[in-house]
């Protein structure tokens, strides 16, 4: 074999190797795949409700509960670190929807904090058009746009990009006498899944308020290495969530519910020009659809506590209970103000 | 555009698309050339008009050096050379410093001057590209080299973009007989070129960008933790700035060794050092040896006398700590260093242990001890060149040294094993080898198993979130 046939055939068995290797591991951690999981509660007849949030909206509101109150079934497509860029495109398929439930929080329309699948739902023409729209930096723009390759690099290597979530799996994999106790102490708060389809995501036990410092410091540094612990909005997200209430108020209601974030997370990240620009963003998002109604967890006071959380950001079941109760009894009043 | 990123990874592509495309050899320099400005106004357009203002200036420093006899003529154009460099330098990366001193002093003198601080935006590389074209003009001053007669061969000299941003500095001599001559990569160039870029990838993603977040955390609030976190976080950095540079130069090399162009190595297992002496001929290379030939031997070197050469060797050392940025924490990194290896001659010339040394059993314990205290230095020497300032490196310092047990007790997850990874290949592997020159020779299931593993480990725990090289900042 000449040298150039014997380096063609290294590279193409290294790739090969690799994909493999890649796959086997993706199956053996149990990596989620891209794309959006289908779950649904309540009855399948008449008109449904579309719930439209990211894991803080799943664990923060107990879906059973408002189901029964509001008498419909509930829809829900949930994508892993999500915003609404993604939930944009699970909207076209909630067809009998006359109602829309969106969850956000200054976490979520953070507009640097990206869902990892993101380029697997949202299009690069709508990507690029919102970039340009809403004339967002070079910089952030390369970030965003960069995720293309990547999805499609994951075609092949469904672990690249993805290490936080490898270490993770291999960390709950690990048979448990070789993890090391930080290790063991992280995967434990991870937030399960439910398997089965249905809507109901359970109330979580852990407290934010009982993690040790160490566990505390460790989990913010990972947020902030993300973001470079920064908070900017009216970017692409706050334009796909004016398109969504767009049409969400074409086909029927839509009620808009404001999540908390845990103290934790508020005191570490959320400086008063980071609260005001997410009030901007709110009020922009008032002015523009009066229609929706605004439900305010963020300013319940009975949540302000970590230990109504079970990470910086999703609630945990006692969370869950007083946010639930909170948000049936906003429905019967009248829009709450900004 | 840095190295681990897509867009380069295209960019990349097409340059060696269009070089192949390139018919002749002016065609192709003046094709690389273009490459190498886009490359690096992708960062910034006008700091490209920067590169190419003061390479002009050395240009023309190199020619009128060539033609003239008059040493005095002569000094008068290098110090022109000397003067744009170090001023552009100065002027972008010491203004602030030197401003906030001479408030300090006149503060101390009972004057209030008001508060001077502009925002300059340091440009990328610029101690690298400055040092290089300065090489350049002292060694055709030095008449070691012959001027670059071509302003396309001198602009691609400076601009060439695998070293541009942060090294490896490469010198005239080296450099420009490899611009004047068409140069092509064999299949075995090719292959080690990718394997080299592919093992600074991992250095950098896998295990520097990886840990960086905790170590961050550590370093950002020193008071916070107990001793062992402290020295976890000590020996983190060590990780990170190594896996980081190294990893840079790596990828700078491979890069360069794919089109045929050879770099000179820039690390060579810099923590395996048994002294502080050797543990400079292990990092950077490139810049101590830019220290050792263009400052310390022209300041005197060790010709004129003991008390000189080490006042020497400190006030290089002390200058090589300023060059990596402007603060009184990066002189007394120098300084500390430079203290060491003088400390180090002189243990050297006193050497107690001679006929200790001879005795293998004094040896085996010895050895061991010299690593450490070696280790030992350098690691005080990264509290103080990546503490935000001088109390919180005095904090970190005390804090880690007294092995205070107050504070948070944290175990990375991330810092340890990457600390054991790196520190274990440097006891290993054999420290004068160059793997991705060697791989290549290999049976080809073990080459196929070797690039498999890598690849593997960026497909596994690359983080694609890259945060820009450390020594871009420099």
């Amino acid at each position: 074999m000449s040298p150039k046939k014997q380096l063609g055939f290294i590279v193409v068995a290294t790739l090969l190797l690799t994909a493999v290797g890649s796959h086997f591991v993706a199956g053996w951690i149990g990596l989620p795949k891209p794309g959006a999981a289908f779950r649904r509660i309540g009855p399948q007849s008449g008109p449904q409700v579309f719930c439209a949030g990211s894991s803080l909206l799943q664990f923060g509101l107990a879906w059973p509960e408002i189901s029964k109150a509001l008498g419909q079934g509930m829809e829900n497509w949930g994508i892993g670190g999500s915003s609404p860029s993604e939930w944009e495109f699970s909207q076209p398929l909630a067809t009998n929807a006359n109602l829309m439930i969106i969850g956000i929080s200054v976490y979520d329309l953070n507009e640097l904090h990206l869902a990892n699948s993101r380029a697997n739902v949202v299009p690069l023409s709508q990507t690029i058009q919102d970039l340009w729209s809403a004339g967002m930096s070079r910089q952030f723009s390369k970030r965003l746009l960069s995720q293309y390759p990547l999805a499609y690099l994951r075609q092949v290597f469904p672990t690249a990009g993805n290490s936080d979530a490898v270490l993770v799996g291999l960390r709950r994999k690990l048979p448990s006498k070789m993890r090391s106790a930080a290790a063991a102490e992280d995967s434990a708060n991870s937030m399960v899944l439910p398997k089965e389809a249905v809507f109901e995501f359970g109330g979580s036990t852990d407290k934010l308020s009982e993690w040790d410092t160490a566990k505390k410091l460790r989990r913010l540094a990972l947020m902030r290495s993300e973001t470079q612990g920064e908070h900017t909005f009216g970017g692409p997200k706050q334009l796909a969530l004016h398109r969504m209430l767009q049409r969400a108020q074409a086909s029927g209601g839509n009620i808009v519910v404001v999540l908390p974030v845990a103290p934790l997370y508020a005191h570490e990240f959320l400086t008063p020009e980071v609260n005001l620009n997410f009030e901007k963003a709110l009020t922009e998002v008032q002015r523009a659809f009066p229609a929706a109604q605004f439900v305010r967890l963020d300013q319940d006071t009975p949540l302000q506590s970590d230990a109504y959380f079970s990470d910086p950001v999703h609630m945990n079941g006692a969370g869950r209970d007083i946010a639930t109760e909170a948000f049936l009894k906003a429905l019967e009043l009248p829009s709450q103000k900004l | 555009m840095i190295f681990t990123s897509f867009e380069f990874v295209l960019f990349f592509a097409l340059v060696l698309a269009g070089r192949s495309l390139c018919r002749s050899l002016p065609a192709e320099k003046w094709f690389l050339l273009v490459a190498s400005y886009v490359f690096y106004m992708s960062w910034s357009v006008p700091f490209g008009l920067l590169i190419l203002a003061t390479s002009l200036v050395d240009y023309g420093v190199g020619l009128g050096l060539n033609g003239i006899v008059d040493q005095r003529k002569r000094k008068l154009l290098l110090t022109i050379s000397l003067v744009a460099n170090l001023g552009v330098l100065a002027f972008f990366k010491y203004t602030n410093f030197l401003l906030a001193n001479v408030e300090s002093v006149a503060t101390m003198f009972g004057l209030h001057l008001a508060r001077w601080h502009y925002d300059i935006i340091l440009p990328a590389g610029i101690s690298f590209f400055t040092f290089q074209s300065m090489s350049y003009t002292i060694s055709v001053y030095r008449r070691q080299i012959e001027p670059c007669r071509s302003l396309r061969d001198f602009l691609l000299f400076v601009a060439f973009f695998p070293q541009l941003l942060a090294g490896p500095i490469v010198r005239a001599a080296d450099l420009l007989p490899q611009i004047y001559r068409r140069v092509r990569a064999n299949i075995y160039e090719i292959e080690s070129g990718l394997a080299q870029f592919a093992v600074g990838a991992v250095k950098k993603i896998v295990i520097s960008d990886q840990i960086a977040p905790n170590v961050d955390l550590i370093f950002n609030a020193p008071g916070n933790y107990d001793g062992f976190t402290l020295f976890q976080g000590v020996l983190g950095y060590a990780v990170q700035i190594y896996c980081d540079f190294s990893g840079y130069s790596d990828m700078a090399i491979g890069c360069a060794r794919i089109m045929g162009f050879h770099f000179p190595e820039n690390f060579q297992m810099p923590y395996s050092a048994a002294s502080i002496t050797e543990f400079w001929q292990r990092w950077h290379i490139s810049l101590s040896s830019w220290f050792r030939d263009y400052l310390y031997i022209p300041l005197g070197g060790n010709r004129k006398g003991e008390t000189r050469t080490y006042v020497n060797l400190l006030v290089t050392m002390l200058l090589c700590g300023l060059w990596h940025g402007a603060s009184w924490n990066f002189v007394l990194w120098g300084g500390l260093h430079g203290v060491s290896l003088a400390i180090h001659r002189i243990w050297k010339h006193w050497n107690p242990l001679g006929s200790l040394m001879k005795q293998p059993a004094f040896r085996f314990f010895w050895t061991p001890f010299a690593h450490l205290l070696t280790l030992g230095i350098v690691l005080v020497g990264w509290v103080l060149f990546r503490a935000q300032n001088w109390p919180l490196a005095v904090q970190y310092l005390s804090r880690m040294l007294s092995w205070s047990h107050e504070g948070v007790h944290l175990v990375s997850p991330y810092i340890l094993p990457a600390v054991t990874a790196v520190f274990i290949t440097h006891l290993l592997v054999q420290k004068d080898r160059n793997w991705s020159l060697e791989i290549p020779k290999r049976a080809t299931h073990i080459r196929i198993g070797f690039y498999s593993a890598l690849v593997l480990l960026i497909c596994l725990l690359g983080v694609t979130d890259s945060v820009p090289f450390i020594y871009f900042q420099f």
